[in-house]
Parts: C-alpha cells; structure tokens; sequence
C-alpha cells in the first residue's frame, strides 16, 4: 500500500528545526576560508572579489601578490643573466671575429652564445617540485618555475648573494610569468603539504617532518603557512613528542588565535593545554 | 560546467603562454549554495568539528573533479549526499587509525570542548538530544526531510530507499518529534511559569 506524505511539522517543531539547523551552520567566514583553501587546492587563481569580501581577505592575497611580484622579477634577472651571458660570450667571441670579420661568423658566435647560455640558466636555479605538465611544455614550466619559486627568500639563497635574489625587489614583472610563477609558487607548497599530510598518515613521522621543514626552508612566508604549523603540531604529538606539540599548539593559538584553523590546532594533541 | 582550466600552450612564437584560468562561476556558485548543507551533512554523519573544514573541502575537490558526470535527472542535493558520505567514512576510517596511535601514546584527553554555539542554544541543544535517541534509518530521513529541506523523492535517492519507506519513516519521526516537543513546552511551562 502507498504511504503518502505524512503531516506537516506543528509551527513550534518547525521553529525548533530552523534553531538547530541555524546552529549547525558553518559560519560565513568559515564558509568563504573555504573557498579560498579550496580554490587554492584546486590551483585555480584568486577569484575576484566584492569591496566587502576584499577585507576579509586581504592576507591571502597580499600573500598571492608578494609571492608573485617576487617570482616575476626573478624571471626578469634570470633573462638579464642571460643577456650578460650573451655579452659576455660575444666579447669572448669578438677576438675571433675580428680576426675573420665576415658577418656569417659572427652570426654564427651569437647563436652559439644564446644555446650556451640558455642551457646554464637550469644551473642558475634550484630545482623545485612541480607537478606541472609533462613533455616539452613541462620543460619550459620547468625552467621558467625554478626561478620563480626560489624568489622566497631561503636563508641558503641568501647566503650566497644570488644575483638573482638581489634584483627581485625593483624590477617590474611580466603578466604571464606573474601568472605562471605564482600557480607554480602554490603548487609546490600544496605538493610537500600533502607530502607531510601523507607522512603523518602513515605513520612516517620523521618523513613527514622533514618535508615541513622543507616547505618552512623553501616558502618561509609562504600561503600554507599555517597549515605547516598544524601539521607539524599534528606530527609531533603523533610521533610522541608531546611536550614540543603542546608547545607548538600554545604558540600557534597565542599568535594565531583568530585562524580558521585555530579549532583544529586545539585538537592537534588531544592533552595539549589550551591558552 | 565546463572545465575550469584549459591545457598549457605555446604561441606562435613558441613562448608557454598562462594557463587560462576559467573562474567557472558555476561552480563557485554550487560551492556558496551548498556549502551550508555539505557541513551539516558531515557534522550529522560525525565528522568531527576539528575535521569539517578539511572534510567538507574534500567533498567539493570530489565535486570540481565529477562536476561533469552530474546527471541533470540527479538531485544535486542527492549527489552531495552520496559524496559527503563517502568522504565522512574516510575521515572515521583516518580518525580511528590515528586514535588508536594517540590512544597508545597518550593519557586519555579531557572532555571534547563542547561546541559553543550549541551549547548555548537550548532549543538547538534539544533537537541535538532528540536526534541521538532516534535509530540511524529514521535519523537520516528526518534530518534530510525536515532540516534540509530535501523532498521524500530526493531522500529516497539519496539514501538508495524506496519512496514509501522514506514516507513511513519519516511519519514515525515527525510523531516522535512533535510528542518531544509537546514534553519540552511542558517542562518549560513548570519551570519558567
């Protein structure tokens, strides 16, 4: 026999219902951390935003912007090295050429300068982790990332005095290598986040540690900054080491009380004190 | 929808020109609309307030990755349901694993903070009680029903049952409800005057 559909719900038992699921709702700022963290995941670029939304996230995106200015300009010093190559190289070539001055030879120099010099520049820059496209389009994102992922400073590029480094500040960045370099700048991070995330879930908890300090080494002010500092709260407490995780917990809640990640941090070892 | 981000090329020149960022409005429509329910939906199957965030972001990378396999004759309400269940099972799954690490390391944890806004809320912390005393079958249907708002039809979908069953348990939980209710008003009368 069909049932059909059964009496509507008395007026106090719908207002009842409309508490709880107002109750259980996640907060507006919640839901918009979301998208941000979810946008980032899905590697997409920082949607445009209302004059009002703006405020709320300013911290991402000046996090967005410093890491592509950053990068852009490393781009531009990488192609100003390799225009001092091409100088540096056509000197060394002038002697010869002007030994034999015809203009085919010196064609002939200049060429062979720029394929010099266009193959040193993957020397120029560390190596970084992309899981950009494969094949020869992969390549170019290859050598056109290293660069730009390295325009954090890290206390190594630091210490040697890259040129590179020093000329990231003044130099005005090209839209596409902003773009390229920033979608990069991300997914690297997101790659060793997920890397620790991994770890943490097997188990591996000096693998995964090792990766956080990698991501603190590479991206020091980086997007995921705060998930590093949860995940490594996470990572301690699961390998042991309470006392540190506690202490992490308390430094990350004193300093970062208003994250959004502030409830999961709580939780990161279940007997740490809450400040 | 369509794809959010086309293939990386090159120009004539053969320069690597930026992936075209489609900022799929669709999507991010379906995201704001839907946000709400995903949540509830996962703090309903357990999913622990520290892990929502994460969880109910999964929920959405499963969307964006599916979105093209959504079947206009599907209630999308329906299909989040389907996915956030799959994923609040791997969260228990990944919970219990790493609880029975911390369990063997760890004196046990005081008590959970209770959740604030619940706590505070009577008529909330009521329908909370009421629906932990309800049996799983008839929990689901009700909340999906009378909280969310979905249509018997959508329900039946959604939990893969037959539309009278969601009818019947739905008159039984409904029933259950207004008897709670009428004893709660009660309560209050004698206590409050």
């Amino acid at each position: 026999m069909a049932e059909r559909m059964p009496p509507e719900p008395s007026p106090a038992a719908r207002e009842l219902l409309r508490a709880f699921r107002e109750q259980q709702s996640p907060a507006e700022h919640v839901r918009e951390h979301g998208w941000q963290a979810l946008r980032v995941r899905l590697e997409l670029a920082p949607p445009a935003t209302s004059a009002a939304s703006a405020a709320a996230n300013g911290a991402f995106y000046a996090k967005v912007v410093g890491i592509t200015v950053g990068i852009a300009a490393a781009v531009l010093l990488s192609l100003k090295l390799v225009g001092a190559g091409v100088v540096a190289l056509s000197s060394q070539a002038r002697q010869p050429a002007m030994e034999a001055p015809h203009h085919g030879g010196a064609e002939a120099n200049d060429g062979t300068a720029v394929a010099r010099a266009s193959r040193a520049e993957p020397d120029l820059a560390p190596s970084t982790e992309t899981s950009g496209p494969a094949g020869a389009a992969g390549a170019e994102v290859e050598a056109a990332t290293s660069p730009l992922v390295a325009s954090e400073p890290t206390p190594s590029s630091e210490a040697v005095g890259s040129p590179r480094s020093r000329s990231t500040r003044s130099t005005p960045a090209p839209d596409t290598a902003t773009s390229l370099a920033s979608a990069d700048a991300l997914r690297a991070e997101i790659a060793i986040i997920k890397r620790a995330t991994k770890a943490l879930e097997d188990g591996r908890h000096d693998d995964g540690l090792a990766a956080l300090r990698e991501h603190a080494e590479r991206f020091p002010r980086g997007t995921m900054t705060d998930e590093r500092a949860v995940l490594r709260a996470e990572l301690l407490c699961a390998a042991g080491r309470t006392e540190e995780s506690r202490a992490a917990v308390e430094a990350f809640l004193r300093e970062h009380a208003g994250s959004a990640l502030a409830g999961r941090m709580r939780h990161a070892c279940t007997s740490a004190k809450k400040p | 929808m369509a794809a959010s981000v086309t293939a990386w090329s090159a120009d004539a020149s053969g320069i690597l020109s930026i992936p075209v960022i489609d900022p799929d409005p669709e999507f991010a429509r379906l995201y704001h609309r839907h946000h709400g329910f995903v949540w509830r939906i996962l703090r309903r199957l357990g999913v622990p307030p520290a892990a929502l965030d994460d969880a109910s972001q999964d929920v959405f990378v499963v969307v964006h990755r599916r979105r093209d396999a959504l079947r206009t004759d599907v209630s999308v309400r329906s299909w989040l349901f389907g996915i956030a269940r799959r994923v609040a099972a791997d969260v228990h799954r990944g919970q219990r694993r790493r609880q029975r690490k911390l369990d063997a390391l760890l004196p046990p944890p005081d008590a959970l903070p209770l959740d604030d806004t619940l706590a505070r809320d009577e008529a909330a912390a009521f329908v909370h009680a009421f629906l932990e005393r309800l049996d799983d079958g008839h929990r689901m249907v009700f909340v999906l029903c009378d909280v969310e708002g979905l249509t018997a039809p959508e329900v039946a979908e959604a939990l893969e049952l037959n539309v009278n069953t969601v009818y019947s348990r739905l008159r039984k939980a409904r029933l259950q409800f207004e008897r709670a209710v009428a004893r709660h008003q009660a309560r209050s009368k004698v206590l409050h005057g």
